[in-house]
C-alpha cells in the first residue's frame, strides 16, 4: 500500500514540478528568446526606417557603418575606455573596503556594506540627476571625469559584493602556516592571497566591464552630448531616429563584447584553477 | 600575534586601517550625500534646477501630479512584475530543488541566462520585437520584459531558501497523515516564506526603479518615472523634477527597510541566510544591470 501511494505521489509531483519548469520556460521562449532572435534578424534587414542618411546598403549596413566610420570607432574606444577606468577604479576602491569588511568587527562590516551596496537599490537616474548638480556647483560637470565618477559609484557594489566573497575564501591556516614558515606579508598577499582573489577579481572586473558598456542613463545625464557611449548610441537610434536597424546592430556589437569578455573569463578562471592545482 | 618580523611596520598597518575607514566614510557620505542634493534643490524657488538651491519653498511638491501618475504607473508594474516572477521563480525553484530531472545545472543556467543581458539590450530587444509583430508598447509589454529580466535574481534567491530547507519535515507531515497540499501549505511555504518575500522585494525594487527597459516599453503618454524623468531631462529641469526624486528616493529606502526587516527575521527565526550558494551559478554571481 505504501509503495502504492509513494508512486501515485511521485507522478502528481513530477507532473507538478515539469508544470512549473513549463511556464517559466515558455515565458523565456516568447520574452526573450524570440526577441532576441528578432533583433539578430532586423539588424541584418534593409533599412527602411529612420531619418538617418544611409551610405551603406545591403544586409550588414549597419554593422558597415559603424565600423567603417572613424566617428563611431572613436565612440566604441570612448566606451572602452570608460569601462576599463571605471574596472581601475571599482578595484582601487573596492580592494580595500572588501579586505576591512571581511577582516574588521562586525561594525567595519555593517558600515561598508550600507556604505556601498546602498547605489544598487536607489533609481540610478535620481542618483545621477544628484551627482550632477553636485558637480556642477563645483564645475566638474559634462566631463569624462563625471561620467567615470557616476559609473563607479554606482558599479562599486559589483566589484565588491564578489570580492568580499573572495577573501572569505582566502584560507587562514594556509596563511598562519605561511607566517610560521617566515613569509612576510608582501609574499603572503601576492603568493596567497592574491591568487585566491583572482577570479573574483575577474568576476567583478567582468560584471563592471558589461555594465559600464551598457547604462545609458549615466552618460545621457553626466557627460557632453557630443561624445556619446555606444549604449548611447543605441538609444538614440532606435528613439531618436528610429532606425531600428543600425541600433540593433549596435546593440549586438556591445551584446558581442561582452560574451567575448564572460568567454575569456571563464577560460582565465578555468587556466588558473588548473595552474593552482 | 604578527610577530616580530612585521612588528616594524605596525604603525603602517595602523595607517592603512584609518584610510580604508576614511574611505568607507566618504563612500557612504558621498552615496547618500547625493541623494541629499537631490532633496534640498527640490527646495529651490527658481523656475530651474540648480544646487545648491536659492530661496525656500515647498511648492515643487504640490506640482508632483505630473510625476504622480508616473510613479503610480511605475508601482503598478513593479507589483505585478515582482508577483509574476516570484510565483513562478518559486515554480521553477521547487522543479530545481525537489526533483531528479536531469541536466539540472543547464536548467538552471537557462533560467539565469537573462542576467547577462544588459537591460538597454534587452528592451530594444523586446520593442524591435513587438514593432515588428504590430503591436504597441504598454503595460502588458513592459510589465512581462520586466518579469523575464528580473526572475533569474528571484530563481537565485528562492533556490537557495529552498535548499536550505529541512525536507524531512515534509516527509514526516506526510507520514503523520497530511495531505500533499495540506504538507505544502503548511509546512513548506511557511518555511519558504521568508525568501520569496526577499525574491518578491528585490524583483519589486529592481522593476520599480527600471528607466532602461521602460524607455522603450512605456508610451509617451504613459510613462514610468524613470522613463518620464529622462523624457524630462531636455525641457523639464524644474525643481519639480527633484520633487519626483526626493518621493521616489523615500519610496525606494522605505522598501528596502522592510526587506532588511525580513531578512533579519528571517536570520532571527529560520536561521539560514538567503544568499547561500546554488551550484551552476558562479558565472552569473550577484549580476544585475
Amino acid at each position: 500500500m505504501s509503495v502504492m501511494y509513494l508512486e501515485e505521489t511521485q507522478w502528481a509531483r513530477r507532473r507538478f514540478l515539469a508544470l512549473g519548469l513549463g511556464v517559466i520556460g515558455t515565458l523565456y521562449l516568447v520574452a526573450f528568446i524570440l526577441p532576441m532572435l528578432y533583433m539578430v534578424a532586423v539588424s541584418f534587414g534593409e533599412t527602411r526606417l529612420g531619418t538617418d542618411q544611409f551610405e551603406f546598403e545591403g544586409p550588414l549596413a549597419a554593422y558597415e557603418r559603424f565600423w567603417g566610420s572613424e566617428y563611431y570607432r572613436e565612440i566604441m574606444f570612448d566606451s572602452l575606455r570608460l569601462a576599463f577606468s571605471a574596472i581601475v577604479g571599482t578595484i582601487a576602491l573596492g580592494l580595500p573596503l572588501a579586505y576591512t569588511a571581511t577582516k574588521g568587527s562586525r561594525w567595519y562590516r555593517i558600515v561598508i556594506i550600507v556604505a556601498v551596496v546602498n547605489p544598487l537599490f536607489v533609481s540610478t537616474i535620481v542618483r545621477s540627476f544628484g551627482l550632477d548638480l553636485f558637480l556642477k556647483a563645483i564645475n566638474l560637470a559634462d566631463s569624462f571625469g563625471a561620467v567615470l565618477i557616476g559609473t563607479v559609484q554606482i558599479l562599486l557594489p559589483f566589484m565588491v559584493l564578489p570580492l568580499m566573497s573572495g577573501f572569505r575564501a582566502v584560507d587562514p591556516l594556509t596563511v598562519h602556516s605561511a607566517k610560521t614558515l617566515g613569509s612576510g606579508r608582501f609574499r603572503i598577499a601576492v603568493q596567497i592571497v592574491l591568487p585566491t582573489l583572482a577570479p573574483s577579481l575577474l568576476a567583478g572586473s567582468v560584471l563592471v566591464f558589461i555594465l559600464s558598456m551598457n547604462i545609458f542613463s549615466i552618460p545621457l545625464i553626466l557627460g557632453r552630448p557630443e561624445d556619446p557611449t555606444m549604449a548611447l548610441v543605441v538609444y538614440h537610434s532606435a528613439l531618436a531616429h528610429a532606425n531600428f536597424t543600425f541600433a540593433a546592430g549596435v546593440a549586438l556589437i556591445l551584446l558581442a563584447l561582452a560574451l567575448v569578455v564572460i568567454f575569456l573569463q571563464g577560460r582565465l578562471v578555468r587556466g588558473a584553477v588548473r595552474g593552482v592545482v | 600575534m604578527t610577530g616580530a618580523r612585521g612588528g616594524d611596520l605596525e604603525w603602517l598597518w595602523r595607517l592603512g586601517r584609518v584610510a580604508v575607514l576614511t574611505l568607507a566614510g566618504f563612500v557612504l557620505v558621498f552615496n547618500f550625500g547625493v541623494l541629499l542634493v537631490v532633496f534640498l534643490s527640490s527646495l529651490s524657488d527658481t523656475p530651474f534646477l540648480v544646487f545648491p538651491p536659492r530661496g525656500l519653498t515647498l511648492d515643487w511638491y504640490s506640482d508632483l501630479s505630473r510625476y504622480k501618475e508616473a510613479i503610480t504607473y511605475s508601482l503598478q508594474v513593479a507589483l505585478v512584475a515582482a508577483t509574476l516572477a516570484s510565483t513562478l521563480g518559486t515554480l521553477a525553484s521547487l522543479a530545481i530543488v525537489r526533483s531528479n530531472l536531469r541536466f539540472k545545472s543547464a536548467i538552471l543556467t537557462f533560467l539565469l541566462s537573462p542576467l547577462i543581458i544588459p537591460s538597454t539590450i534587452f528592451g530594444l530587444a523586446v520593442l524591435v520585437a513587438l514593432t515588428q509583430l504590430g503591436w504597441r508598447p504598454g503595460f502588458w509589454p513592459l510589465t512581462i520584459a520586466l518579469t523575464v529580466h528580473t526572475a533569474p535574481f528571484c530563481v537565485r534567491i528562492i533556490c537557495s531558501g529552498l535548499q536550505n530547507i529541512d525536507w524531512q519535515l515534509e516527509a514526516a507531515a506526510r507520514a503523520l497523515g497530511a495531505s500533499r497540499r495540506r504538507a505544502f501549505t503548511r509546512v513548506i511555504l511557511p518555511l519558504a516564506a521568508p525568501s520569496i518575500a526577499a525574491g518578491w522585494g528585490i524583483t519589486f525594487i529592481l522593476a520599480f526603479d527600471d528607466s532602461s527597459i521602460s524607455i522603450f516599453l512605456a508610451r509617451p503618454t504613459r510613462q514610468t518615472y524613470g522613463s518620464q524623468l529622462i523624457a524630462d531631462l531636455d525641457d523639464r529641469l524644474t525643481p519639480g523634477l527633484a520633487a519626483a526624486g526626493s518621493a521616489v528616493i523615500v519610496i525606494t529606502l522605505v522598501s528596502v527597510a522592510l526587506l532588511g526587516l525580513i531578512y533579519w527575521l528571517q536570520k532571527r527565526f529560520v536561521g539560514a541566510g538567503i544568499a547561500g550558494p546554488i551550484d551552476g551559478a558562479s558565472l552569473l554571481d550577484e549580476g544585475r544591470s
